[in-house]
């Protein structure tokens, strides 16, 4: 669909979309409103568990031992503003790529040996493991990354680092895995 | 504000959801590629828009919390929850290239590969909400409870280095 701004010439061509320092500092208000409207930063990871939780009690709620985990959690999941910011990122998702078209303008591109898209397993695997480590952790990106490290949480400040960390090794390696391959 | 009930909370909700999925796919972040570029070292924009979203939202939460106007609500430091959720989430994103929000604002954006991250991540929370009553001790063990950097324990938190820089300045008009 947009392949064309793959081939569009000089990488100077190529529109970056705006600098990264100015939506950072936006996030950053964003979430300064959320501290000050639910005493708690953004975070995302927690309303997927509830949604799971929910969906389970509904639909199988003894194979997934719905009363043993709430007893657990001490709260029942709930719908709850997490769950419909959640809602919103995707709808705020939507309306940005329509509105003001779709951002493919990675600097990345136009380099040889990046990652090609994922494969649906590749996406969907990585996505089940990023989100069990999240609730082990208890927070993912944004609970811990975003707003956990903005508070100066000691959790937080050890989760962050090692995960980057551990994602920058193991890219690093199946790059190099692959320009030996594709160099042959 | 802690007065809000439930239909304003999930308005705001959603309200911050909104802006927040329209900042990353702006931001390129919605894309698989951007985050992996960080990973490799070939692109710097997470690191760039994170940093700056951490130390704007440090600052505003110092300045809020100074006034009594939000609190710390640090996640409890459970080594071997942290620890090997860390590991688990670093490697799941140097996969899927995505993380729990970004996924979501790429599956908005009508990116097929954020649908079947996010498809990925509700089967493992399914996955956790099955396993978590037998799970929580091992992930508990050995806590150290709510700690924060700066301070000790949330409730004496003041953070005296940051109070000095935005005290002064908040009381000078």
């Amino acid at each position: 669909m947009t392949t064309h701004r793959h081939h569009s010439g000089p990488r100077a061509a190529i529109d970056r979309g705006p600098s990264p320092y100015l939506i950072g500092a936006a996030i950053g208000l964003l979430n300064i409103c959320a501290f000050a409207a639910f005493r708690k930063g953004i975070g995302v990871s927690g309303a997927y568990e509830n949604a799971a939780a929910l969906a389970a009690r509904r639909l199988a709620p003894d194979t997934a031992h719905v009363n043993d985990y709430v007893k657990a959690r001490k709260e029942p999941p709930k719908f709850n503003w997490e769950s419909w910011l959640v809602v919103g990122t995707i709808l705020g998702g939507m309306a940005a790529a329509r509105m003001l078209g779709r951002n493919d303008a990675s600097p990345v591109d136009d380099r040889p040996f990046t990652e090609p898209k994922r494969t649906p397993l590749a996406s969907a695997a990585g996505g089940a493991m990023l989100m069990f480590g999240a609730r082990m952790a208890d927070g993912c990106t944004s609970g811990h990354a975003l707003s956990g490290t903005a508070q100066g949480a000691g959790s937080s400040w050890l989760f962050t680092p090692l995960m980057f960390g551990v994602g920058s090794l193991l890219a690093r390696s199946a790059r190099s895995r692959k320009r030996l391959g594709g160099e042959v | 504000m802690s007065a809000m009930n439930d239909g304003t909370r999930n308005a705001l909700g959603m309200a911050i959801g909104l802006v927040f999925g329209a900042l990353l796919q702006r931001g390129g972040l919605a894309d698989s590629r951007t985050i992996v570029g960080q990973l490799t070292g070939d692109d710097a924009r997470v690191a760039k828009t994170m940093g700056t979203a951490v130390a704007v939202g440090a600052l505003g939460h110092r300045w809020l919390h100074g006034r009594g106007l939000t609190t710390d609500e640090p996640k409890p430091m459970n080594p071997v929850g942290l620890v090997g959720g860390a590991v688990l989430f670093g490697a799941g994103m140097a996969l899927s290239g995505y993380c729990p929000g970004t996924a979501a604002a790429a599956a908005g954006s009508g990116r097929r590969e954020g649908v079947w991250a996010m498809a990925g991540m509700l089967a493992a929370a399914a996955a956790f909400v099955a396993t978590y009553p037998r799970l929580k001790k091992a992930l508990e063990a050995g806590t150290l409870g709510r700690v924060t950097l700066v301070g000790g324990t949330p409730a004496r938190v003041a953070a005296p280095p940051l109070d000095v820089v935005v005290r002064p300045r908040a009381t000078q008009p």
